[in-house]
């Protein structure tokens, strides 16, 4: 205590000009209704400033909570939507039904996009009801199908796979054919087996077909950017451009098709 | 001593009626005034406790502002001018810094020049500042202040040469 008062007397020039000039500014702001704006306006901008660096920096601590929100409530969209795609108009009849798709989220924790040959490692697994031949599927987009599973794993062909083909179709005027990777630009697919009799325009929009049971029907896949017509004249080559970026995925779902089982009984 | 404080008290009051009766009426260029109770400042003895000089300088200050209607920029600014006057005197003066009073015979015409620059200066600029509050007329405060520097140093260079100090 001693010393702080030794150091006040020491320094009483300056608190003697400290107090005064606070005076003087309060008598400023009182007196003047221009000051009073300025220096309101100036207390305003600091404060914002500082309360948009608390919010900053206290939002940027609670970015794994927010994304694991936003994480939970994308899955539950996306399952109702797609639920809600593939359900036809007319057999509402039957009242609520039991959900026949359900997503289930997962992360990237590995993934290559130089090889011709390429997959993913998911972090869920056989505990997580995750089993091969399930689609994989971004926000944007069809990412790929699971390959092989452990307890806490799971492989993805990624669509960038040379051997991978996915059954697709043409938004416009539901024309199916299959869609695979030349293995060269990873933002780039082409679709083939579209016969020529349907119209094609550049930025038609390219989905899935539901003929497999990877994935539902009509889950955007990419964009017309060129076409050509093969010297058969009976089939287009479409080049599509994804829209899902393979080079900046991190949150995945998995598809889990409860009909899936039915299915491959009957193709049996 | 008591003469001395008495002649403080009377110049400080007589440089407060002068200023507000003459000096902020010439109004040259529009609104350029010298502020000639700076006079206060310069002339106040050197060697006086400065806690006492600060709360001075920021009642002189008060007073033009309360005369004035000019808010605070007169309070502040000759506040701020008494609390750095040991500055601008250490700097003006150098080794010589510890003489009594500064405009008397005997001391370099060159540091008094410099002493009574950098007291109307600043005190213009702090001013001018404060009176605009706004960066974006940065160039008027500089064009005010240089002004009123130039008028008030010549007044105040006059004022002294009419009444030396002994």
């Amino acid at each position: 205590m001693q010393q702080i008062i030794n150091a006040i007397l020491k320094n009483r020039n300056f608190f003697i000009y400290l107090l005064l000039l606070i005076f003087s500014l309060l008598f400023l702001q009182k007196k003047s209704p221009y000051h009073q704006s300025t220096i309101r306006n100036i207390s305003l901008t600091l404060s914002g400033n500082l309360l948009d660096f608390r919010n900053s920096y206290q939002s940027y601590f609670q970015l794994r909570e927010v994304n694991k929100q936003l994480m939970r409530q994308n899955q539950q969209l996306q399952s109702l939507l797609i639920q809600g795609s593939q359900t036809a108009p007319n057999d509402s009849t039957s009242g609520p039904t039991k959900p026949d798709i359900e997503l289930i989220s997962a992360r990237i924790v590995q993934n290559s996009i130089d090889g011709v040959r390429n997959f993913m490692i998911v972090d869920k697994g056989v505990e997580n009801n995750v089993t091969t031949e399930m689609g994989v599927i971004s926000d944007d987009g069809i990412v790929g199908v699971i390959d092989q599973t452990n307890q806490r794993y799971a492989s993805v062909v990624s669509l960038l796979h040379r051997d991978l083909k996915i059954n697709a179709k043409l938004k416009n005027n539901n024309a199916f054919g299959s869609l695979y990777w030349m293995g060269i630009q990873p933002n780039k697919m082409v679709l083939s087996d579209i016969p020529t009799i349907n119209p094609i325009s550049i930025g038609d929009t390219v989905v899935t077909g539901g003929m497999s049971a990877y994935f539902p029907k009509d889950l955007p896949i990419g964009k017309v950017s060129k076409y050509t017509i093969l010297p058969s004249k009976r089939y287009y080559e479409i080049e599509v451009i994804l829209f899902t970026n393979f080079s900046a995925l991190d949150h995945v779902y998995i598809v889990r098709n409860f009909d899936k089982p039915l299915l491959d009984q009957l193709k049996k | 001593m008591l003469q001395e404080n008495i002649r403080s008290g009377i110049s400080f009051v007589v440089l407060i009626l002068l200023q507000f009766l003459l000096f902020s009426n010439i109004n040259l260029m529009g609104m350029i005034n010298p502020f000639v109770y700076l006079l206060f400042v310069i002339r106040f003895r050197l060697d006086a406790n400065q806690s006492l000089f600060i709360v001075l300088c920021f009642f002189l200050g008060l007073f033009i502002d309360l005369i004035l209607g000019t808010a605070g920029a007169h309070t502040i600014a000759t506040l701020t001018i008494g609390f750095l006057r040991p500055l601008i005197v250490g700097f003006s003066f150098g080794v010589n810094a510890d003489i009594p009073y500064a405009m008397v015979k005997g001391t370099r015409i060159a540091n008094q020049l410099t002493y009574l620059g950098l007291i109307i200066s600043l005190h213009s600029i702090l001013y001018y500042t404060i009176q605009y509050f706004d960066w974006s007329a940065f160039l008027s405060i500089i064009k005010n202040a240089l002004f009123s520097t130039i008028f008030t140093f010549i007044l105040i260079w006059l004022i002294l040469g009419f009444y030396k100090p002994k």
